[in-house]
């Protein structure tokens, strides 16, 4: 069997940031137990280092186990990178110019992606585009500052009596550091109430199974800000020093409670259920953004979800009323069947890992839903109706078309060709009388000859009126030609397309046309009609006008009526604006493309 | 005079054989379809053809095509189309796109045996021949406005004539009229027209044929 070849899945990334979070955790130990002289290092062994470890792990465990309950949402995955960006001041110490100076600048990072998980917690992507535009902007902003402090730093590090040169120091730069130091800390003062904003203001809009899964993350989060804020003020010197000693140590613990108020976020609430609360709560308030399928598909985390609506014949169609098959169940979708009172109201196709994460989610989902599935239901139905009669109006037209067209052949083939035989077998009769001198028998002959011309022409009018061969044959142009011709009313015939259509749109632009001359000559006492057939786009316009006495209506006559038929068949449509006393213009638009 | 006919109708072909053979013309052969057409007249050149517009296979404008395709590899052999309906842009097209020898008859004129011998004497002689039919409609065509108005009766009368692919003494025999009376009202309804008076019939048929047909 060949296996599949190698991804980069975001569950891999997930593992390896968790990895590389245990290495960095275990590189924490190490450095504190051996290779630090310093006389803090027995304190840092005792208090900090266990503090460190708690927090950094328990970001990333927490995330990890986040992440296996809901793969598609990316709050487990921002938790174990900010386990990860914890250990980043780590690199300080190593003593090497490159990374020593590298975790000096990380030496915030953390908070940026701390930033963003309580930006977009607990849904796991920004909604809309200001979030997005916050997030980028503070990943930026957080740039900024450590490349800025990096470069202006000075020659040398002193906290170990310059033993370090600086390699990304720009000579002269360096009074420079502490203005940057200070911008920093505003910048990072104005993200940390803006975020605290942003996550208040989903807490206020959140269902309340949302809100209980907020709950411990907003508690445990606010002293974590209180501490930040408090760290930062004194940076900038708005808070004293003495404050800053008592706020000190809180800060690191607030930040190992975090962890554990997120887990029990993630633990009390499946954020699944959650998510069908917020859809029931979408639902109700009208509030549907999108199609209902683009709400199912949000509450299940799911991009991929397919709404089927059920018939009564038992088939399913989507929203716009077009047949969906049901997929297979091998075909790696997995369908849930949503019923009402019994009967079948929809199907719901979707990934089958929607349902092994969260076994009954998507039938949660779709009961949450059903009173507005079963209006998209009847929706669908009534557009499947009308399609279907649509489609039926079509084939009728079409096969009423073929016959007529069958019908002209026939009596072509048949009747025509032996009545013409027939003329010659008289004549022939009619000279055999004439030569044995049998006047009284020419004289019936040439009588019974007059006869055959005559219902000889009667025959051709008849089989031209079912079907035109001419337009078969040569299109619009010549079969309008042709119609004028025989109109008892004068017939100018102004522009007509050269080109060839189907003979669907030939034949309803034909029959317009033949209608409305009709009309004109029976009704309107026109001394005139004009006829134009253009083509402007996909359309072609047909006009007929004459110079009567208008008054004409759909419901006088059957005429204009079936002319409108017909060209709806085709999409088009008829207008006819007949004042009393001005004239009647019949104006079609037939799609032609 | 020989003549080759092609009709898909063997009724119809039977008829107009013995037609023809009572009237004194050979029948040189007889085809079913524009194919079999085609390769008896590159066997055995006929005087004259007679052609159904509507054969197999596609029952559409087979006859036509015959028709050209005779007249281009053997301009000596006269062509008349023969069809069921009145197609007045096809008539005319036919007519003015041909040099000479070439008509277009309504099927149903074969019953008028005479018209039909009439007109298989004109072709031989290299004339063209216009269905009355297809003339009376072209002439309908322009009621409205134009020089046609200021035509008398007579000059239509002779008009029409003329666009059937009469010669003036055809004309003079018709309407009982002397032959330089009909050439006095040819030469007024050409000055009428605007059109270049000729004494080429064929281009004389020509001629009005456009000037009826023009749009």
């Amino acid at each position: 069997m060949q296996r599949a070849p190698w991804r980069l899945t975001a569950r891999r990334v997930h593992l390896a940031v968790v990895a590389a979070g245990v290495v960095a955790g275990l590189l924490d130990v190490g450095v504190a137990l051996n290779n630090n002289p310093h006389p803090d290092a027995r304190i840092n062994l005792l208090v900090y280092m266990p503090i460190e470890l708690l927090v950094g792990w328990t970001f990333l465990f927490v995330g990890l186990v986040a992440g296996r309950r809901r793969p598609d949402n990316r709050v487990g995955l921002l938790m174990s990178i900010f386990g990860l960006t914890w250990f980043a001041f780590l690199l300080q110490w190593i003593h090497v110019p490159v990374p020593f100076f590298f975790g000096s600048a990380l030496n915030g990072i953390h908070l940026a992606v701390l930033a963003h998980l309580f930006i977009v917690y607990p849904r796991g992507t920004p909604a809309g585009r200001l979030e997005k535009g916050a997030i980028a902007g503070i990943y930026g902003w957080f740039a900024f500052t450590a490349i800025s402090q990096m470069l202006s730093f000075g020659a040398r590090a002193e906290n170990c009596d310059g033993c370090l040169t600086n390699p990304f120091y720009i000579p002269g730069t360096s009074w420079l550091h502490a203005p940057f130091a200070v911008v920093s800390d505003y910048g990072t003062l104005v993200a940390a109430v803006f975020v605290l904003g942003i996550f208040t203001w989903h807490w206020l809009r959140a269902s309340t199974p949302t809100r209980r899964a907020m709950n411990p993350a907003a508690w445990t989060a606010l002293p974590v800000f209180a501490a930040v804020l408090a760290g930062h003020l004194y940076n900038v010197g708005i808070i004293t020093a003495q404050v800053q000693s008592v706020l000190k140590p809180v800060e690191w613990v607030t930040f190992a409670i975090l962890p554990v108020g997120l887990l029990i976020g993630v633990l009390r609430t499946r954020l699944g259920r959650a998510a069908v609360s917020d859809l029931v709560v979408e639902l109700s308030r009208q509030q549907v953004t999108g199609s209902l399928r683009d709400s199912l598909a949000r509450a299940l985390g799911d991009r991929s979800v397919e709404l089927a609506l059920a018939l009564p014949d038992g088939s399913y169609v989507d929203s716009s009323g077009r047949s969906v098959t049901l997929p297979a169940s091998s075909s790696g979708r997995a369908v849930t069947a949503i019923e009402s009172d019994g009967k079948p109201l929809a199907a719901l196709i979707h990934d089958p890992a929607v349902d092994e994460e969260d076994p009954g989610l998507v039938e949660a989902a779709g009961s949450a839903a059903r009173l507005a599935l079963e209006k998209e239901r009847l929706q669908a139905e009534v557009r499947a109706s009308l399609e279907e009669v649509r489609a039926s109006r079509v084939r009728i037209q079409q096969a009423a078309d073929s016959e007529r067209r069958r019908l002209e052949r026939d009596i072509h083939d048949g009747a025509q060709q032996r009545l013409v035989a027939l003329g010659v077998a008289l004549r022939l009769a009619r000279d055999h009388a004439a030569y044995r001198g049998d006047q009284a028998l020419v004289g019936d002959l040439d009588g019974a000859a007059d006869q055959l011309k005559q219902a000889l022409s009667e025959l051709r009018d008849l089989a031209q009126g079912i079907h035109p061969a001419v337009l078969s044959r040569a299109g619009i142009g010549p079969a309008l030609r042709i119609l004028a011709e025989v109109s008892p009313i004068p017939v100018e015939i102004k522009d007509t397309p050269s080109e060839r259509f189907s003979e669907d749109v030939e034949a309803a632009v034909y029959f317009v046309v033949s209608e409305a001359l009709a009309n004109a000559a029976k009704h309107s006492g026109a001394k005139r009609v004009d006829v134009s057939v253009r083509r402007e786009g996909a359309s072609l316009f047909v006009d007929v006008q004459d110079d009567g006495a208008g008054g004409a209506t759909p419901a006088g006559g059957s005429g204009l009526l079936g002319m409108a038929d017909r060209v709806a068949v085709l999409g088009g449509m008829v207008t006819v604006a007949s004042p009393r006393g001005s004239g009647t213009v019949v104006h079609a638009e037939i799609p032609c493309a | 005079m020989r003549v080759t006919i092609a009709d898909d109708s063997a009724l119809f072909r039977s008829g107009l054989v013995r037609l023809l053979q009572e009237a004194g013309i050979e029948v040189a052969g007889e085809a079913r379809d524009a194919a079999e057409l085609i390769s008896l007249v590159s066997a055995d050149q006929p005087d004259l053809v007679i052609v159904d517009i509507r054969m197999p296979p596609t029952q559409s404008d087979e006859g036509l095509s015959a028709a050209r395709e005779i007249h281009s590899r053997w301009p000596s052999v006269g062509v008349l189309v023969l069809s069921t309906y009145v197609d007045t842009d096809f008539a005319t097209q036919l007519i003015t796109d041909e040099q000479r020898g070439v008509g277009y008859l309504l099927k149903d004129r074969v019953q008028d045996a005479d018209e039909l011998f009439d007109a298989l004497r004109r072709l031989q002689r290299g004339g063209s021949v216009v269905d009355p039919e297809v003339v009376t409609r072209l002439m309908g065509r322009r009621r409205a406005e134009s020089p046609m108005e200021q035509l008398s009766e007579r000059e239509r009368e002779i008009l029409a004539l003329m666009a059937q692919g009469r010669s003036n003494q055809a004309i003079s025999d018709r309407l009982f009229v002397s032959e330089r009376t009909v050439e006095s009202h040819v030469g007024s309804i050409f000055s009428k027209l605007g059109l270049e008076l000729t004494a080429d019939d064929h281009r004389r048929v020509r001629a009005v044929l456009v000037y009826l047909g023009r749009p």
